[in-house]
């Protein structure tokens, strides 16, 4: 078994960079009838045709095929390999502006203070925020490995690999890793000494491709210096100090982008004139050598600055005093590729509100998902039109990320 | 006049001899083409047997690549309508062809394949999939299965 396993992943592999270009859906109708009452094979299909037919499903079909048999349940619950190339191959067929099939809006909400404690999440398709005209009710989705109800708890940086990094506070050991879409998580070592005892902190995490890893960094923040913390997800290692984090305020919500994790950052300096002045920069850092980059904005990009991703792009939305413009970095790496996707007007509210939009992923042709303090808008740039998805809404704090269906494991 | 067309013969598990364009093969099958790189094939006296692949499915393979060699340049609709109407095939033809292009190593036959079968299967139940897979040992002890059936009814 393990030998057969092995030639199949090196054919796999060799596969790895075809795409598959057929529209496979007609050829498929033409012949589903004959499946209805017959048999595929009078063999059992060798392991690693499995492998590669299996590889192609979305998660939610796979989660139920776990239950054909044995194999197929070792495929798709532990195999490490299979994973990633289910991943790859969902998310490789992004076009510029349609979006994933495979991409979730995740809600937690808690009550507030003072009312009963409940707790609850709900999870949503893009999809459906895009085309449902009706009320959405949402997937309940059951945390109860991680979260007892009644948690209070935040996300801490922005989803990975279908990953969540949840920041439990009413846990002992808040850090908890998990993946939605199989339930599996694991629970993180806290930081035992922290250099820094009062301070604010921007943790997040991303994965190291050179050795196969996801990393959690922490950064904390007092009085313009910053720590950087790591830890390396299943290894028994506790958490080390990466030097030079540069000085500056972190900002906002870590992005993973290109095999990076990225941080905004305000500096300041002062001018000939004696005045200080904000700026912003963009931290990267390489997940393998554990560096980091700094990367100042160009000051074309103005107003209130926040870091998001779209189709794989490092984006920075530069939410202004009458409009928000996105900019997408088309180049990794190269601040002169930064260029302006598009802008987002003034919606007129009562009372009027400034556009802060996050930016948080494409739902489908031209449409955006934006969520702008008092709740998500689904923005069409092309037509330049507002549209507020029908999302039930419940009492209580809440905190919200997006996130790709995966059965990777923590 | 330009050079003739080169050959290669392949040999079906019946025996049955097919003369093909070299250029043909070795675009599509990476292991043929392997064999021509690496002098394996003697243009005088080699036949490739594929004692796997019978005649009817070997006949088919060919047309494929054939098909796709000397038509890469049509237009995406009109490939994929000749895909489907080549893929309409009964369920013992398909398995076959799988398994030949998988010997072969055809790998947009592969995926085209691959395709086919994933939508065809990503709606089924455990019941259905079981029966098309031909999965009569499911490998899990009585106890899990009733949990399982218990626990997902919906899945079955």
């Amino acid at each position: 078994m393990q030998r057969t396993m092995q030639v199949v992943f090196q054919k796999v592999s060799v596969c790895m960079y075809r795409v598959n270009s057929h529209n496979d859906s007609k050829t498929a109708a033409n012949i589903t009838n004959m499946l209805q009452s017959v048999t595929l094979t009078e063999d059992v299909f060798p392991p690693e045709i499995i492998f590669d037919i299996l590889v192609r499903l979305p998660v939610k079909s796979l989660q139920r095929f776990r239950a054909a048999c044995k194999l197929w349940n070792e495929m798709i619950s532990s195999d490490r390999k299979f994973a990633k190339e289910q991943l790859r191959r969902a998310t490789a067929t992004i076009t510029a502006t349609a979006g994933r099939d495979c991409n979730r809006l995740i809600k937690y909400t808690h009550s507030y203070p003072g009312e009963p404690i409940t707790s609850f999440m709900r999870d949503y398709s893009l999809r459906s925020l895009a085309s449902s005209p009706g009320n959405l009710a949402g997937t309940y989705s059951e945390p109860n490995g991680p979260l007892v109800e009644g948690d209070w708890m935040h996300f801490d940086g922005d989803s990975c690999h279908g990953l969540l990094l949840l920041n439990v506070e009413t846990a002992e050991d808040s850090l908890v890793l998990w993946n939605p879409s199989t339930g599996k998580f694991r629970t993180l070592p806290p930081i035992k000494e922290h250099p820094m005892q009062s301070c604010s902190v921007h943790t997040g995490f991303g994965y190291d491709s050179s050795t196969d890893t996801y990393k959690v960094v922490d950064v904390s923040h007092h009085g313009g210096v910053s720590i950087a913390m790591a830890h390396t997800v299943g290894t028994d290692s506790s958490w080390r100090l990466v030097p030079n984090f540069p000085n500056g305020s972190p900002r906002g919500c870590t992005k993973f982008v290109s095999g990076s994790l990225h941080w905004l950052l305000i500096q300041n300096k002062v001018t000939e004139f004696g005045e200080y002045l904000d700026y912003y920069v963009v931290v990267s850092m390489d997940m393998g050598k554990e560096t980091f980059e700094e990367m100042v904005v160009p000051e074309k990009i103005i107003g209130d600055l926040e870091l998001a991703v779209l189709n794989d792009w490092l984006c920075i939305v530069g939410r202004g005093s009458m409009i928000c413009d996105v900019w997408v970095m088309k180049e990794y790496g190269n601040a002169e590729s930064l260029t302006k996707l598009f802008s987002i007007p003034y919606q007129e509210t009562n009372p009027p509100s400034r556009p802060s939009y996050s930016v948080m992923d494409t739902v489908s042709d031209d449409e955006i998902l934006l969520y702008n303090k008092t709740g998500f808008v689904v923005y069409n740039h092309k037509n330049q039109t507002f549209r507020v998805p029908a999302l039930q809404e419940f009492r209580g704090l809440s905190d919200f990320r997006v996130y790709t269906e995966s059965l990777v494991s923590p | 006049m330009g050079s003739p067309v080169k050959k290669i013969m392949l040999c079906s598990s019946e025996k049955e001899i097919f003369s093909v364009e070299e250029q043909v093969m070795v675009q599509h099958s990476v292991i043929i083409n392997n064999m021509i790189e690496d002098g394996s094939y003697n243009h005088e006296e080699s036949k490739i047997p594929l004692d796997c692949v019978d005649s009817k499915t070997l006949k088919k393979v060919i047309d494929y690549c054939t098909h796709h060699t000397h038509h890469h340049n049509d237009n995406q609709e009109d490939l994929e309508a000749w895909d489907a109407q080549f893929l309409n095939v009964d369920s013992n033809g398909l398995y076959d062809l799988l398994m030949a292009a998988n010997y072969l190593e055809i790998r947009n036959l592969l995926d085209l394949i691959y395709g086919t079968i994933k939508n065809m299967i990503k709606g089924k139940k455990i019941d259905e999939i079981r029966r098309i897979f031909n999965i009569k040992d499911h490998g899990f002890t009585p106890e899990e299965e009733e949990q399982n059936r218990k626990e997902y009814p919906h899945f079955y």
